[in-house]
């Protein structure tokens, strides 16, 4: 059984069967090629057509009336207010700390998990948007966020996203990687962050 | 995560294809290797060229581990890859619009520093063997790809390694007159993540019968000879058969800023490199560059960072920084090649033929382009545009 897009589209419906959801989640996490067997042809610039069509359309669309507006208007601002008021319910501040040498130590919470490495400790403050930290770690955001480090600088976080954070000299200044900037770091760096974070 | 970043993407190409006039079957010339933007998985773009006007083109995913996607070897249309996980080498073909796996071998090593052909047929590749005690041991691999077997494998320990500088880097590797011909230096860790290289490079020559020692060559002009290979070229033979090489010092590879970057020549038939050749290009142009790609007639085109424009490794990468100058190996002259500036560390981004010099570049406006210089007129134009879910442009590869 190959991969394709017919059974990506399934996989993303959540109608895949079981043998099936193996083999795409083997191929999500695979670091070979084995890549599907239908591809695309992509026109070029297809993305500023695109663009251009959604103006056109816009363009096209025929007046709403002032009372359908203000009825979907509503809507939106109570779906907001219950959204903000649930989003205040649930932030929290938490502090984690990794004592070990050499071991890395794994954290899961509601809104991110973190991985940080030895020596290293992470003050992950949500309600009041903070970060305090000493050391490297990992965190895999399950929400978007913004932090301010202890420079004063704004760290945005988005969901589903993997960021790799260090205070070591060795950078410069604080570094809020995503996995892909770590593939433009030399060589030798890219093995020892691999090292310490295996996942990564 | 991953499923995610998966579903995002698929959400992209979906839209995409749902825009799309007609399936085309293309004959692709080209492959670029797409960093894509919002952390989506790398895709290769297959093209039939690299004109302005081309219209069609086709995009493979890769997986979703991005770190190394960049990292294989690529032949007349088949692509090699190693991988740090499981140490197998990988063989795949382009057949269309799909990438076929061909074939595997086992290896032990997971990690190649620098691989040359032998011939049409025959790989050779070293991998560093950090063993305990034996840091200064390197892994000669010679694969046939053609069959898929280790024609042969050697470990060497290479000489000169200190107390202080024992981690061993193999930068270029060639074959000439039945030698084996490796340079390499040493480097020690810096701090956590940091590095530094030594002040010497070393050339070994080696009997490849015996795979003993023949000669070793000290130079001291430089350091941080090659790089990476299978990530950015570092040396190239011209139409006579000599070599040349350049070394890497800056802070994205060797990390000894204080030493030049410079362009060293190794004649047909000879091992050792001439002492009297050297082009300096730090003292030229004020930056180290990385990277170097054999144009024609005499000339090579590299790409040079700018130093007033990063401030260390927190930007290196992604700041637009990156100059194209085309030099002249016989004179030394160096000219600026008058591109937009480029962002992304060690790209493989530059392919000429006779009339043009082709280079792939992120600019500033967040437009990817392949720009074009003519090697006549000297005057630059534009060639085909990238898609814009582009972020980083980090190969582009003929396939014939």
């Amino acid at each position: 059984m190959e991969i394709n897009q017919d059974m990506l589209l399934k996989y993303t419906a959540g109608q895949c069967s079981e043998d099936e959801k193996l083999l795409v989640e083997k191929w999500l996490d695979n670091d070979s090629w084995d890549s599907i067997d239908d591809n695309r042809t992509v026109a070029e610039e297809v993305g500023q057509t695109m663009w251009n069509n959604v103006s056109i359309d816009t363009a096209k669309t025929k007046r709403i009336g002032w009372l359908a507006v203000a009825a979907a208007a509503s809507i939106v601002f109570l779906c907001g207010i219950s959204f903000l008021y649930f989003k205040y319910e649930t932030l929290d501040s938490r502090y984690f700390a990794n004592e070990s040498f050499d071991q890395t130590k794994f954290f899961t919470e509601d809104h991110y998990d973190v991985l940080l490495s030895g020596n290293s400790n992470a003050s992950i403050d949500l309600v009041n948007n903070k970060l305090i930290f000493s050391g490297d770690f990992i965190i895999k955001p399950k929400r978007n966020f913004t932090l301010l480090d202890a420079d004063h600088n704004t760290l945005i976080f988005k969901a589903g996203r993997e960021y790799f954070i260090s205070d070591s000299p060795d950078f410069g200044k604080i570094v809020v990687f995503q996995k892909s900037d770590l593939a433009f770091l030399p060589s030798n760096m890219q093995i020892k962050i691999k090292e310490q974070f295996r996942s990564i | 995560m991953r499923r995610l970043i998966f579903l995002l993407y698929f959400i992209s190409t979906f839209l995409y294809s749902c825009n799309q006039t007609a399936e085309k079957n293309i004959d692709s010339n080209f492959v670029l290797c797409l960093f894509n933007k919002d952390e989506s998985p790398t895709s290769f773009l297959l093209v039939e060229s690299l004109e302005e006007e081309e219209s069609a083109s086709v995009q493979i995913p890769l997986s979703t581990s991005r770190i190394r996607e960049r990292e294989y070897i690529q032949k007349n249309g088949f692509f090699y890859r190693l991988s740090n996980q499981t140490s197998v080498f990988t063989r795949y073909q382009l057949q269309g619009s799909s990438l076929i796996l061909l074939d595997s071998l086992q290896l032990r090593n997971p990690n190649f520093e620098t691989v040359s052909w032998k011939d049409e047929e025959n790989l050779l590749a070293v991998s560093r063997e950090d063993i305990a005690e034996r840091k200064s041991q390197a892994r000669v691999y010679q694969i046939n790809v053609k069959e898929m077997t280790i024609v042969r494998e050697d470990t060497i320990i290479l000489p000169n390694a200190t107390d202080e500088f024992w981690a061993l880097h193999v930068g270029l590797v060639d074959f000439a007159k039945g030698d084996l011909w490796l340079a390499y230096s040493f480097f020690k860790s810096k701090g956590k993540y940091g590095h530094t290289t030594s002040d010497t490079t070393y050339y070994a020559t080696i009997n490849y019968d015996s795979f003993q020692l023949k000669n070793i060559q000290k130079e001291t002009r430089s350091t941080y000879p090659g790089g990476f290979n299978i990530i950015q070229s570092y040396s190239f033979k011209d139409k006579k058969g000599d070599y040349y090489f350049m070394t890497n010092p800056g802070i994205a590879l060797g990390n000894n800023v204080k030493l030049p970057t410079a362009i060293f020549r190794k004649k047909k038939g000879q091992h050792l490199v001439d002492p009297t050749y050297m082009i300096n290009i730090s003292e030229s142009i004020g930056n180290h560059a990385y990277g170097i790609w054999y144009v024609s007639d005499g000339k090579a085109v590299i790409r040079n960072e700018q130093k007033q424009l990063y401030t260390d490794f927190s930007n290196f990468h992604s700041v637009y920084q990156f100059e194209y100058r085309l030099v002249d190996l016989k004179t030394g002259v160096i000219e600026k090649i008058h591109f937009p500036l480029d962002k992304g560390t060690q790209k493989e981004n530059v392919w000429s033929d006779d009339n043009y010099i082709y280079a792939a570049i992120d600019d500033s406006n967040d437009e990817h382009r392949v720009w074009k210089y003519n090697l006549q007129t000297k005057e630059v134009s534009k060639g085909i545009k990238l898609p814009n879910t582009t972020s980083y442009t980090v190969r582009l590869d003929y396939l014939k």
